[in-house]
């Protein structure tokens, strides 16, 4: 097509209707938490609002920090500006396999309908973690999706949410499973009856509460807006965990490197992909000694296991994804290099084995990051504490200084991913559309200790901050060789 | 009439395309400017903020720290920051030692960070402004919200002073203050070796209440693509002023289900539809068994641009606000000036979808007092259980500019839920859509907020108190729609 025609074509038609894309003000059809834990006693305490009029259902998939699995799903109605509340805690398993290992529990004080859902605590489920590490550690920290299903409608929606709550939850479940039930597919239930579009407008944010030390590290979730093809629903099961994130429109806004582009993806896990590829990671540490300072980055990729195969990864992740990186029981990982910048701008992990009056480094050996969620510890070589002491993760990666003679206590580390493949999606004028990085959600967490406060008080500072990225972003022009793709 | 060439329209339309900037919102956290929605020095309460210069160019960058009444400068300097370098300070209580003024309650900046800030006073300047609106008391300065700006990229000489080599431990800051002294090549031309500004700023900010151990943490609202295109904005310190009135006339805003184009005829309007809230939600916890507490921080940073008059703020301001909206005989806003506040409408939501509202006057509601009225460019809102005395509670902020909110008394009611506040008596913005030439409007008040919660665990060990707190940024969204 001729460019200027096509130049004309495009401003006349404006932008596409409805694409994926990253909001900027906390709001969409999905959210993202980018990591759970109930490991060193943490709780992990999740609020998620329905800022509209809408009634909604919603799935919630609880995953694994390994594979990525579900270790807990179950659908949530909301009512118009409805909240639901939930807390997942440690507790000893009582799985024959597992007793007596601590696991996670999900439980909750909240009155919203959770169809076949108990409220009280339930234990995280085995049952999807059919390869990979044995052991709970995987399941005691890790990810969680918030998909909105649609809106309900009609009669139903009357029906589920009266004025008086009384029994309705009961009622509603039966939908499901009773004879002639209307979201009964096995006896002629249909489950999009009196279900409508998606709205967005869900809000979420997380707790990780330390009782026992007096810090509650809080955050929002990532939240993902147009997810669904316009007009769209996706309402499954109380049972079906199978709706995930590859679910979205095969279309993104993306934001971050330049003006809002809109992209054209080969698949839904590519949208949300291309949304949340970063191509390098930056965060602020401070491991001052003097206030027992800590500072550790939990990273969650959870478009991964949309990318898996027989035969390894497909892109953005490298095909032959490194196993040395990882154990294969960890499902491999991505190489990723990082420097140390001092709060003077300092440079103080370079890619080389040699640097001015510090001696000779040795090898530069790259760390991997491991299955789908993980945590980055940022360490003093000296201190050898060797753990994730916020988190309590089992999944961590040690991000020392030991090139440096002279270490920093404080500034910010830059994580870049290696060996990643370009993401490739195309403009609406088919010009190709590049991204590198992996698809990645994170939250920064920083603890401090006042030994000096008054006499009686627990002066422990923790708090969490949004971990920064950025993309790298080719847009190549139409070749005419690949007019049409 | 000489018709143009297409293809040489078509060339200039790309041209266009690639040097047109739009102001917007990045939530990957970056951008040239960088705005933290508040800072407090009261109630114990210091203010740690650290901004990262996350590419690898040297940058110049202007701090502008605003109190919270009439966005009144309080301090203004410039850092210039290395490559990947950062820059920390903190803002702290302090009694001024200004004569006349001893004895009041002032704030002092302070630092220990090496990169270069001339003219500013280290360790730490003690904040005595004289204000140009009443109330003139020092007090004014304990609070407000922060401006960072990116003036540009440095190259040259300039940039080699702040590069870093092996060995070194600080930056040339003489070279940079040589360059702004009385003949130097800044104090001649301040856009030498400076380039248009980049982006990839990045700043986190600590609210630390020492003495009760809690960490308030939050990051920057960050905008990218800020100022216009190929434009310069580099002033001395104590030169002319580079702030919010600099930025590019276009916007992206977010449009139902994608992002939309808008150019506005007074540049202003830009970055004020970008941060328009048209409503406004934060969830509160204020369970009686943790002592939970919530507090809703609002701040208007471009307030003081739409005002109309520069002697006073009594003649009103330019849309988004309403001019002919007076609140001269309510509320607040009584005291010191009469026109072009706005109003709060809230519904409040308890965990169960509970609802009250104001205009309805749910009838087990406790009397309320009046709307929210935001007269000045920042509020405080707390929210308090019904029958919880006001008395008892003070705020986690300190601030004087304090309203408190009673939740909903329904019965059954939980203590935790959340509260939609609508910007009401509001004008719109009207912007043109760059790729169908059709006139839009942008509802809403600009403002960025930031909401603090605080719990107390009475039993957390024998003999300890431990208190949990967290901050988050508020959620809001204009609303547009085509002119009518």
């Amino acid at each position: 097509m001729n460019r200027l025609l096509l130049l004309i074509f495009l401003i006349i038609t404006g932008p596409m209707a409805q694409a994926v894309m990253l909001s900027t003000d906390g709001r969409g059809q999905v959210l993202i938490s980018p990591y759970y834990t109930v490991n060193n006693d943490l709780n992990t305490l999740v609020t998620i609002t329905n800022n509209t009029i809408d009634v909604k259902a919603v799935k919630i998939n609880i995953r694994e920090s390994l594979g990525g699995y579900v270790v807990a799903s179950y659908n949530v109605y909301l009512a118009s500006y409805d909240v639901w509340v939930f807390g997942l805690i440690p507790g000893l398993s009582e799985h024959p396999d597992h007793t007596g290992e601590v696991t996670a529990f999900h439980l909750s004080p909240d009155a919203s309908c959770t169809p076949w859902f108990p409220k009280s605590p339930t234990e995280f489920s085995t049952a999807e973690l059919v390869d990979g590490e044995p052991g709970l550690a995987r399941l005691r920290e890790g990810f969680i999706e918030v998909i909105e299903m649609g809106t309900v409608t009609g009669q139903s929606m009357f029906n589920v949410f009266p004025d008086n709550n009384t029994g309705v939850c009961q009622d509603l479940q039966q939908w499901f499973t009773a004879d002639q039930g209307q979201w009964n597919p096995d006896d002629g239930g249909d489950l999009s009856t009196d279900i409508g579009p998606a709205t967005g407008g869900l809000s979420g944010e997380v707790n990780l509460i330390d009782v026992g030390d007096g810090i509650s590290y809080s955050y929002p979730m990532t939240a993902l807006d147009a997810f669904h093809a316009p007009g769209d629903s996706r309402h499954v099961s109380y049972d079906d965990a199978s709706l995930s994130l590859d679910a979205a429109a095969p279309q993104a806004w993306i934001t971050g490197a330049q003006a809002p582009v809109e992209i054209i993806t080969d698949s839904g896990e590519d949208a949300v992909s291309a949304v949340l590829q970063a191509a390098q990671i930056r965060f602020s540490f401070d491991i001052a000694t003097i206030v027992a300072a800590e500072t550790e980055v939990a990273l969650s990729l959870p478009t991964r296991r949309f990318y898996r195969y027989s035969g390894g990864y497909r892109a953005p992740f490298n095909p032959t994804i490194r196993t040395n990186a990882c154990p294969f029981t960890r499902y491999s990982g991505t190489y990723f290099g990082y420097e140390l910048y001092e709060r003077t701008g300092h440079s103080v992990t370079l890619p080389s084995n040699s640097c001015g009056g510090c001696g000779t480094r040795p090898p530069i050996v790259y760390p991997g990051l491991c299955g789908t969620t993980g945590v980055l510890v940022a360490e003093h070589n000296f201190g050898q504490i060797g753990m994730a002491s916020i988190t309590g993760s089992d999944n961590f990666i040690i991000l020392n200084d030991y090139p440096y003679s002279n270490p920093p206590f404080e500034g910010h580390i830059s994580v870049s991913f290696r060996d990643v493949l370009p993401l490739q999606a195309r403009l609406a004028n088919n010009d190709r559309y590049l991204s590198y990085g992996l698809p990645v959600v994170g939250v920064v967490f920083q603890r401090y200790v006042n030994a000096g406060a008054g006499q009686g008080l627990l002066a422990q500072y923790g708090s969490s901050r949004q971990l920064i990225t950025q993309k790298d972003i080719q847009i190549n022009q139409l070749n005419s060789a690949e007019e049409v793709r | 009439m000489k018709r143009m060439n297409p293809t040489f329209f078509g060339f200039a339309l790309l041209m266009w395309a690639q040097l047109t900037m739009a102001i917007h919102r990045n939530p990957q956290g970056t951008g040239e400017v960088l705005l933290i929605p508040y800072y407090s020095a009261s109630n114990g309460l210091n203010t740690l903020v650290e901004v990262v210069n996350t590419t690898d160019q040297g940058k110049a960058i202007k701090i502008n720290i605003k109190e919270l009444y009439f966005a009144e400068p309080v301090l203004s300097y410039n850092v210039y920051l290395g490559p990947h370098d950062s820059w920390s300070f903190a803002l702290v209580p302090d009694s001024t030692v200004v004569a006349g003024l001893d004895g009041d309650e002032g704030l002092r900046h302070l630092t220990a960070d090496g990169s270069c800030a001339p003219a500013l006073a280290r360790p730490g300047v003690d904040m005595s402004p004289e204000f140009q609106f009443e109330p003139t008391t020092l007090r004014r300065v304990r609070e407000g919200f922060i401006e960072v700006l990116e003036m540009g990229v440095l190259t040259g000489a300039p940039a080699a002073a702040l590069s870093l080599t092996d060995g070194q431990d600080s930056p040339d800051c003489q070279a940079i203050e040589e360059r702004w002294a009385d003949g130097g090549i800044w104090d001649m031309d301040a856009t030498a070796d400076v380039l248009p500004a980049s982006g990839g700023l990045s700043a986190d900010v600590s609210l630390i209440d020492v003495v009760q151990g809690i960490n308030y943490g939050f990051a920057a609202v960050a905008l990218k693509d800020f100022f216009p295109a190929d434009v310069v904005h580099h002033t001395a310190a104590d030169g002319l002023p580079v702030s919010l009135d600099k930025g590019a006339d276009e916007a992206w805003l977010f449009y139902q289900n994608g992002y939309k184009n808008l150019r506005f005829a007074q540049a202003m309007d830009a970055v004020n539809a970008v941060l328009m809230a048209h409503d406004i939600e934060a969830s509160y916890s204020l369970d009686s068994i943790v002592d939970g507490r919530t507090e809703v921080i609002l701040s208007l940073p471009t307030k003081d641009f739409m005002r109309i008059s520069e002697t006073s703020p009594r003649f009103g301001y330019h849309p988004p606000f309403n001019v002919d909206f007076d609140l001269s005989s309510q509320g607040n806003c009584r005291q010191y000036f009469s026109k072009s506040g706005f109003v709060l409408d809230d519904v409040m939501f308890d965990r169960e979808a509970q609802e009250e509202t104001v205009s309805t006057g749910g009838v087990m509601r406790p009397p309320q007092p009046p709307p929210p009225q935001i007269c000045f460019s920042g509020v405080s809102i707390t929210l308090v259980l019904p029958g919880v005395p006001t008395s008892d509670l003070g705020t986690i902020s300190g601030s004087p500019l304090s309203m408190y909110y009673t939740t909903t008394a329904l019965p059954h009611a939980t203590e935790n839920g959340f509260i939609r506040f609508q910007n009401r008596q509001t004008l719109p913005l009207t912007g043109v859509d760059t790729n169908s030439g059709e006139s839009w409007q942008v509802w809403g008040i600009p403002m960025t907020g930031v909401v603090l919660q605080r719990f107390t665990n009475a039993y957390a060990g024998p003999g300890l108190l431990a208190q949990y707190g967290g901050a988050r940024l508020i959620k809001s969204r204009s609303f547009i729609e085509p002119v009518p």
